[in-house]
């Protein structure tokens, strides 16, 4: 074809397997949302900060011997690091997630993903890859990181051979930690097309959760049910159940058995708005 | 997970072009693209399509209604968004339901209103539609940059897609839905919101990709010269049924002759006698009319009426029946 030719020419080109068209969707949300600077700096760099301190202490606790507040490296320390991220977690819901379905709905992009072999699922699960990736590059993969560097950093093989299974924890962790919230998030952002009223609502149900538990063990007298409607104690209780520190917390089944609800039915509103939307005009 | 690789579909679609009127192919040579037997569809009460029984052959096809029709039902049919309550649609030979998939593959869709992905770049916004239907990533950013180029969007392709005019996120919109090289093209008012300039030049890509780049095209437009300058077949939907099909020059000539009187003279006595014989007329403004004669009634017909009542005719020019003409008749029954 000659250079100065521009005008339209058949592709021959082979379309790629329809099985991963959702990771499509995830890499571009994760490369648009990525792009904004402050984002970078202010949310995502503060928490990677976090695990070079935790690196740092376990580099020191190996190298100089036990240092103030570490006495032992145990499972608690990796559920603290993992515990820690929930202030960065809702951070990137709050400003990385809550547009992500919301601006869909604003500039109508859905008829235009639906136009294309796209199924709904397809969609959905490409969203929820958008966000997890991100909250799963602060919380299971630096902690896996931790863990590795404590074992390596170990004199012997004591450590790995009685706490492997710690890798188990910090992943299902990971995902208590990430999953619903993820769900919430993109169930918030598929009711309404402004991202701002999601991220206010997601605000409001994380912490608000907390000022009504409060309320309900004051009017109550100590009602020990009233900590269930907190969001982050569930979180707190299931993290501990999975870390094995099941002296004061063991109900962690209830807490999972909440969570649990919360994501299926965050999953069912937003299945259902996004059908509700699959509309040609 | 099935990991088979699609090639481009080659479904024997069009043969090579052959200009035939009006610069289009040759109805004969043109197959078989959609097939709706006795399709019906119902949102609660009202009936959306009603027992719509029409084949569409390839070419450039122009859908008209008024509101409320079932254009746009029929769009989303012809997509596999809606299923048919009753009967089958057939889109290249594929059931809708079954092979939404598959007939994706081969549907560009150029929906009516603004649509983007916030936050993407014209090229990166093409590229990614690219990928969505499964092109390589490479790929899909380099035929990118093609299709911007050949729909004449140049240094703009580089900014934020928000940013666009209206007329720029037409074009953008056309780019998309012809990434990965539809056999269809469906186009929902594509020149909305565009300046005069941009609006033919727009047209102009229509025609162009559907007369030479062998792209089938359906056209739902309001603008009847729109749908007349780029199509040469036209589909008339009303209340869900099917109104009238055909090629346009056809319909246009099957109906009366007009004409544009100007006379001198009693014109309520020249009126009457045109109505005596079945003439319609249109009054324009005092002694110009425009009417519309049944067959038997010519201009030596015109000539003697007015010498019979001592009128003088000061012009008498035949017109052709424009699309506008045909979509009002047909819709007022």
């Amino acid at each position: 074809m000659p250079i100065h030719d521009q005008s339209y020419r058949h592709w021959e080109g082979e379309l790629k397997s329809h099985s991963f068209r959702w990771w499509v969707i995830a890499y571009e949300g994760l490369k648009v949302i990525l792009r904004r600077k402050l984002f970078i700096i202010l949310i995502l760099t503060p928490a990677i900060i976090q695990f070079f301190v935790f690196g740092g202490l376990i580099y020191g606790f190996n190298t100089f011997g036990a240092m103030a507040n570490i006495n032992q490296i145990t499972p608690d320390f990796f559920f603290r690091f993992c515990f820690q991220q929930t202030f960065f977690i809702l951070l990137i819901c709050v400003f990385g997630g809550s547009g992500i379905i919301a601006n869909d709905l604003k500039s109508n992009a859905l008829q235009l993903y639906f136009s294309k072999p796209l199924t709904r699922s397809d969609y959905i699960i490409g969203k929820v890859a958008t966000i997890l990736v991100m909250l799963e590059c602060i919380t299971a993969i630096p902690c896996i990181l931790l863990f590795i560097e404590y074992a390596v950093l170990s004199q012997d093989l004591t450590f790995l051979r009685e706490n492997y299974w710690l890798i188990g924890s910090i992943i299902a962790y990971s995902l208590v930690l990430n999953l619903p919230i993820t769900f919430l998030t993109l169930a918030l952002s598929s009711i309404t097309k402004s991202y701002r009223y999601s991220a206010i609502i997601l605000v409001g149900i994380v912490l608000g959760t907390t000022v009504i538990s409060k309320l309900f063990q004051i009017i109550f007298r100590g009602a020990d049910w009233a900590n269930f409607i907190m969001y982050w104690y569930n979180i707190n209780v299931i993290g501990k159940g999975l870390f094995g520190m099941k002296d004061e917390f063991s109900e962690w089944q209830w807490s999972l058995a909440i969570m649990l609800v919360l994501t299926i039915v965050c999953f069912l509103i937003m299945f259902r708005k996004i059908k509700g939307v699959e509309i040609v005009k | 997970m099935g990991q088979t690789e699609y090639k481009r579909s080659k479904i024997p679609l069009d043969p090579p072009l052959v200009k035939g009127e009006f610069g289009f192919p040759p109805k004969k040579e043109r197959n078989l693209i959609i097939s709706f037997n006795n399709v019906s569809i119902l949102y609660g009460d009202v009936v959306a399509l009603d027992n719509l029984s029409l084949n569409i052959e390839g070419g450039a096809i122009g859908l008209l209604g008024p509101n409320g029709a079932g254009k746009t039902t029929f769009i989303k049919t012809v997509l596999g968004l809606i299923t048919p309550k009753n009967g089958s649609a057939e889109v290249f030979g594929m059931d809708v339901v079954p092979h939404k998939m598959d007939i994706r593959r081969l549907i560009g869709y150029v929906p009516e209103n603004d649509c983007y992905i916030t936050g993407m770049s014209g090229v990166n916004f093409v590229a990614y539609m690219g990928k969505l239907c499964g092109m390589p990533s490479k790929e899909a950013i380099q035929r990118a940059h093609e299709i911007l180029q050949y729909i004449g969007m140049d240094e703009e392709r580089y900014r934020n897609i928000e940013t666009y005019s209206a007329g720029m996120k037409q074009r953008v919109k056309l780019a998309q839905a012809l990434m990965h090289d539809p056999q269809l093209l469906l186009l929902d008012e594509p020149t909305t919101g565009m300046d005069p300039k941009g609006r033919q030049e727009m047209l102009d890509l229509i025609k162009d990709i559907s007369s030479s780049k062998n792209i089938n095209i359906i056209l739902s437009s309001h603008l009847l010269p729109d749908i007349e300058y780029t199509c040469q077949d036209v589909i008339v939907l009303r209340e869900g049924k099917l109104v009238i099909k055909g090629n346009i020059e056809e319909l246009k000539s099957t109906h009366r002759k007009m004409f544009e009187v100007r006379i001198k003279g009693d014109s309520e006595v020249f009126l009457s006698e045109l109505k005596s014989i079945n003439v319609e007329f249109w009054e324009s403004e005092r002694s110009f009319f425009r009417i519309s004669c049944p067959d038997g009634i010519n201009t030596q017909s015109l000539f003697k009426i007015a010498m019979d009542n001592g009128i003088q005719i000061r012009q008498l020019v035949q017109t052709r029946y424009s699309l506008e003409d045909v979509f009002t008749k047909v819709i007022e029954g």
